[in-house]
């Protein structure tokens, strides 16, 4: 008996020894090769995709290779100004990516990524293969990475576009933000005519646009510009027009 | 504005929004370009007599398509798939039927050969080993000796990060323009990059737009002002480039062989995004450096992208299971870019294809680097 205890004891020693990350640290992400990008550097990581990130103000990028729970996965993780831009650029990815929504923070799945947004960072985890297992540990192992660099708030969504979505709907499918020319030509290239010209704009789209886009031109300048680039358009513009207070314009399509 | 807590809703209505995406409209897009043109060094390129080498190369407006729904198993390109493939299409291209003579068509025992390959979207959306392992072998059998081949790309740290390392590839020389030390240092003991060491002064892109980098981004742009640098691998280095780009979009439009060397081999490129990225896809290709020493361009289409790119977002990522050979990197952009937007129609991200969107094959055309009309391209399809 105790011939049998000594063997179990030195082999649970030993399994402890040569495989730490496989028996203690299982639940640990080991992080690889870890790289951080900062403001335009990020041009240095993706080139021309950066404008994108840049348009919605990014800031940093931590980008890691991480093995966790037996699979291999890179994480990046996006620090953006606020909340509604890091839920911008999250809502730039989500084309044909699955929401679950079901949790404290917008998120969805696709083969092989899961991408999510919470406070100030977007998180995306890609794993190289379509692992079930992978993918069921992708959002844990997000929450894990918002847990290290530290977030809060959520986007505040402007009254008039919330008033659109109703209990039950995945806001992931339904509401998507942009920033500027880039972002708001990816998501609804007719509005454009409006603001050709224009910079410092955002604007908050509900079904792509197709119900309402929420147009905040920020300045008084920018709205005057706006609204005459709209009568320029006559017909062709694809959207009637109303100006809100605060430089908001509420667009639908007519 | 109010704040509501919206992420905690139970979906009832989700999944019937899932079958139907909103149709994401690409007809007007920043990347079309702008109307407003700033000046640039073109004429000084065009001044440059051509050589018998220059673009389009051997065979103008010829392009062969091979594709073979087996070249991709379990998502990973195959080496013995990409090797047959690139075997047929040299075979088509040149009309031999000896692949050695095929490939001494375009180089010689004597070239330094840089394969211009792609690692900017990582891991899984980089140029294939399959695909380049299968140029190095056919070249190593035309008896071009492992010596003399050159991977390349403007970053080394991304050729290494994607598997471009002497390890995988021995007694090939892996480079890049922007590069760091062992202990992750982008400068040397002096304080200077070392990247400048590797870029040729002498030779440059000219365009009035400035180029402002912070201490962050310095590293990736190697310099800023309105000059970009072509780097001393294709200045030098290298005799001839084959050029191995990957079959993927950039927003509305995509990026193939023009995009892939212009932005492959200068520096201070961030600036050149906005008004002039369809200008410097062409422009940068007129020059000497590029010009004159690209002989073949191998689009690896075996896995590809059709939106998300030129990064790689993985919903977006699609077996193509395909091959583009050609000598003239506008016709095979403009074959290319056919694919890549009737994928884009087929998925529901666009409902047409605009031609704004390959300005940059047009403009190429207009120097003469190539025929971009498809009514003038030659395309043998095999598979």
């Amino acid at each position: 008996m105790k011939l049998a205890r000594f063997f179990f004891l030195s082999l649970l020693a030993f399994l402890l020894l040569v495989s730490p990350s496989g028996l203690i640290a299982q639940d640990v992400p080991e992080i690889k090769n870890e790289r951080v990008f900062k403001g335009k550097a990020l041009y240095g990581f993706m080139n021309g995709g950066s404008d994108l990130f840049l348009e919605y103000g990014f800031e940093e990028l931590y980008v890691s290779d991480v093995k966790f729970k037996g699979s291999e996965f890179a994480v990046e993780v996006y620090m953006m100004p606020s909340p509604e831009d890091a839920y911008g650029i999250y809502s730039q990815h989500t084309f044909k990516c699955d929401p679950a929504d079901a949790g404290t923070c917008p998120d969805c799945t696709s083969p092989m990524q899961y991408q999510t947004a919470l406070g100030n960072l977007y998180i995306t985890v890609v794993y190289p293969s379509a692992s079930a297992r992978a993918a069921e540990y992708a959002p844990e192992l997000a929450g894990i990475f918002f847990r290290k660099y530290g977030t809060e708030g959520k986007p505040v969504i402007p009254e008039p576009v919330l008033a659109g979505v109703t209990e039950g709907d995945k806001i992931t499918l339904r509401v998507k933000y942009a920033r500027g020319a880039i972002s708001l030509s990816n998501l609804n290239s007719s509005v454009m005519p409006a603001v050709e010209g224009l910079e410092g704009y955002s604007a908050w789209l509900l079904d792509g646009g197709r119900t309402m886009i929420y147009l905040d031109m920020r300045t008084p300048e920018s709205m005057s510009k706006a609204l005459k680039n709209i009568s320029d358009a006559g017909e062709d513009f694809l959207f009637s027009a109303t100006s809100k207070p605060d430089n908001i314009l509420i667009l639908k399509i007519k | 504005m109010k704040r509501r807590d919206f992420f905690r809703f139970v979906s009832l209505t989700g999944a019937g929004l899932a079958l139907n995406p909103v149709v994401k409209a690409a007809e007007t897009s920043p990347l079309f370009g702008a109307d407003d043109k700033p000046a640039t060094n073109i004429k000084d390129a065009t001044a440059i007599p051509r050589v018998k080498e220059s673009m389009p190369g051997l065979y103008p407006g010829r392009v062969v398509r091979v594709t073979n729904p087996a070249s991709v198993v379990e998502g990973v390109p195959s080496s013995d798939a990409a090797y047959s493939m690139l075997k047929e299409s040299m075979l088509k291209l040149t009309g031999e039927k000896n692949l050695k003579k095929a490939w001494r068509k375009f180089v010689s025992p004597k070239d330094i050969v840089g394969l211009k390959v792609n690692p900017v979207a990582g891991k899984t959306l980089s140029t294939s080993h399959a695909v380049t392992g299968a140029v190095i072998r056919q070249l190593e059998e035309a008896g071009i000796p492992k010596a003399n081949i050159v991977i390349w790309d403007r970053r080394e740290m991304q050729l290494h990060e994607v598997g471009y390392t002497k390890d995988n590839y021995p007694g090939i020389t892996i480079t890049g323009t922007e590069c760091m030390d062992e202990k992750g240092s982008f400068y040397n003991a002096e304080g200077k990059l070392y990247s400048e060491e590797r870029v040729d002064k002498n030779q440059f892109f000219f365009a009035d737009v400035e180029g402002v980098h912070d201490d962050y981004t310095i590293p990736y742009m190697v310099n800023g002002g309105k000059y970009s640098y072509f780097t001393k691998i294709a200045t030098e280095k290298v005799t001839k480039i084959i050029n191995i780009p990957i079959l993927k979009n950039a927003g509305p439009t995509t990026t193939l062989c023009l995009k892939n060397l212009a932005f492959g081999a200068i520096t201070n490129t961030s600036r050149l995004h906005g008004k002039l990225w369809h200008e410097t896809c062409a422009y940068v290709c007129a020059f000497p450096p590029i010009r004159d020493k690209v002989v073949l361009n191998i689009a690896d289409g075996l896995i590809g992208c059709f939106d998300g790119g030129p990064g790689a977002k993985p919903q977006f990522i699609c077996n193509y299971n395909t091959l583009l050979v050609g000598t003239d990197p506008v016709a095979v952009d403009r074959v290319g870019h056919d694919i890549i937007i009737k994928k884009r129609i087929a998925e529901g991200i666009q409902k047409e294809d605009n031609p704004k969107a390959s300005r940059f094959i047009d403009m190429a055309a207009e120097l003469g680097l190539g025929i971009g009309d498809r009514t003038k391209i030659e395309l043998y399809e095999i598979g």
